[in-house]
Order: structure tokens, then C-alpha cells, then sequence
């Protein structure tokens, strides 16, 4: 994937057709972070956070549904994607680009903690290694690929 | 952000003004080190939740890259919660912690 043009309105990128249907079957996942994750990260760094940790999680909860729905309504806009001699382009709002950046790290960090939020990826023992394991490090891996792009474009310098 | 030893956690102290009783507790926005965030994103994200600029975003993301962790925000309880939750969206880890007065 890589980014075809910027301005005001928008990105449009350029993706191959395998390149599509990745990132779409790494979309879907979403919500792939379970909502204890706060508590388990606090935990490990024996950290007593402060406020309403149940208001915390259901609102995130109500989060997570909206985005899926924003999600559902960006993935069904057939205006989004555009047959060209190269691939499928892209086209995309900030705002759904934004979207798809938060969408994309849940799935990446929600993959980590399923591994069992390894300090290194590749500290993973090669004996220990199953198809579960290497599929969540290849979406790890994967995702880390597409949100650089979708950082690059948002920059602005 | 990779490879970083687990941190520390230290007393945070900040000092507030002297009519700050009178306004109620002051909460911490903290956000903390993981090996899983890559650093753009975490910038990008203090610049969506905070407003800020890329260099002020920039600076917080590598105080929590070096330091382990850092103070975003010091606000009243309400704004606090919306930023540490705002935070929490973006799958970073953050937390609130009272002031110490």
C-alpha cells in the first residue's frame, strides 16, 4: 500500500489486491482488546489508578460498538475503492482515516495480549511456536505495516 | 517503543496553586511505556486527545519512551477521567492518580 495523493478532503492510496483483502480481513477483527486490558497493564506495573474503573470500562465498551458501527459504514461505502490499472485505490476522509488508525492498533495490541504481551516478538522460542502464534504475529507484524502508511499521510510535515 | 525494563513507579509531585483546595483535588493524566505502540502513533494520538502540536506531542512521547511513563495533564477529577478514557481508546495504556497536595 502506498499513499497516492493528500489534501484537504483526503488520502487516496494505492493497494494491490491482496493488499486489499488483508487489510480488510485485519478490520474485521476489530474489537479484538478486551476491556480488562488496563487492569492487567497496571497490574504488571503495580500502578493503583485512581477514579471509577466500571465507569471507565463500559464507556470504552460504548466506544468500541460506535466504532465498530463507524467502521460497518465505512467499509460498505462502495465509493471508497476505485478500480484502477494498478490495484484498487483507496479514497479516505481524516476522519476515516483516523478511524481506521484507532481501529487498526485495537486489532495490533489485542493480537499482542493474546500472545501474552511479549516484551520482543522475535523472543518467542521457535519450539514454542504454533499456527495460533504465528497467525498474531502476523497481524502484529501486518498492521504495523499498514498504520506507518496511514501515519505517513496524516503528517504534515 | 521496545525493550524497555518495567519502571519504576515513583511518587508523583505537583505543585499547584494556593487557592487549589478551595477548588477541589487535582487528578494526573498519566500515560505509560509499552513495548507494543510504535512511536508515531503515540505522538499522533497526544495530538489528537490534547490538541497539541507535533513538537509538544513529540516531547511527551519520548519522556514515556525514556522515562517509562508521563504526566499529561493535571485537571479536575471530570476532565481527567475524559482524557485518561480518551487515551484508553486509542489502546494506550493511561491512568489516573490524585495529585499529592
Amino acid at each position: 500500500m502506498k499513499l497516492l495523493s493528500r489534501n484537504h478532503d483526503g488520502c487516496t492510496f494505492l493497494l494491490g489486491k491482496k493488499e486489499r483483502r488483508i487489510l480488510l480481513e485485519l478490520l474485521q477483527r476489530f474489537p479484538v482488546l478486551n476491556g480488562n486490558y488496563q487492569d492487567q497493564r497496571s497490574k504488571k506495573l503495580k500502578i493503583k489508578p485512581a477514579g471509577d474503573r466500571h465507569l471507565l470500562v463500559e464507556t470504552l465498551e460504548e466506544f468500541r460498538k460506535q466504532t465498530r458501527r463507524d467502521l460497518e459504514e465505512i467499509l460498505n461505502d462502495e465509493h471508497r475503492w476505485v478500480a484502477d490499472s494498478r490495484g484498487m485505490r483507496l479514497l479516505l476522509t481524516p476522519d476515516q482515516l483516523k478511524i481506521l488508525l484507532q481501529v487498526l492498533n485495537d486489532v495490533k495490541v489485542g493480537s499482542w495480549v493474546r500472545l501474552g504481551c511479549p516484551s520482543d516478538l522475535e523472543s518467542v522460542p521457535v519450539p514454542a511456536l504454533n499456527k495460533e502464534i504465528i497467525e498474531l504475529t502476523w497481524a502484529v507484524n501486518t498492521v504495523t505495516v499498514f498504520q506507518m502508511v496511514f501515519l505517513q499521510a496524516l503528517d504534515n510535515d | 517503543m521496545v525493550r524497555k525494563p518495567v519502571p519504576t513507579v515513583e511518587p508523583i509531585k505537583v505543585v499547584q496553586p494556593k487557592n487549589q483546595k478551595a477548588l477541589g483535588p487535582s487528578y494526573l493524566v498519566v500515560c505509560w511505556d509499552d513495548p507494543i505502540n510504535v512511536m508515531e502513533y503515540v505522538a499522533h494520538v497526544f495530538q489528537i486527545v490534547f490538541g497539541w502540536n507535533k513538537e509538544k506531542a513529540v516531547k511527551h512521547m519520548l519522556e514515556v519512551h525514556h522515562e517509562g511513563k508521563s504526566v499529561l495533564a493535571c485537571e479536575c477529577l471530570e476532565k481527567a477521567e475524559h482524557f485518561v478514557h480518551a487515551l484508553q481508546t486509542y489502546a494506550l495504556h493511561a491512568t489516573l492518580q490524585k495529585a499529592d497536595s
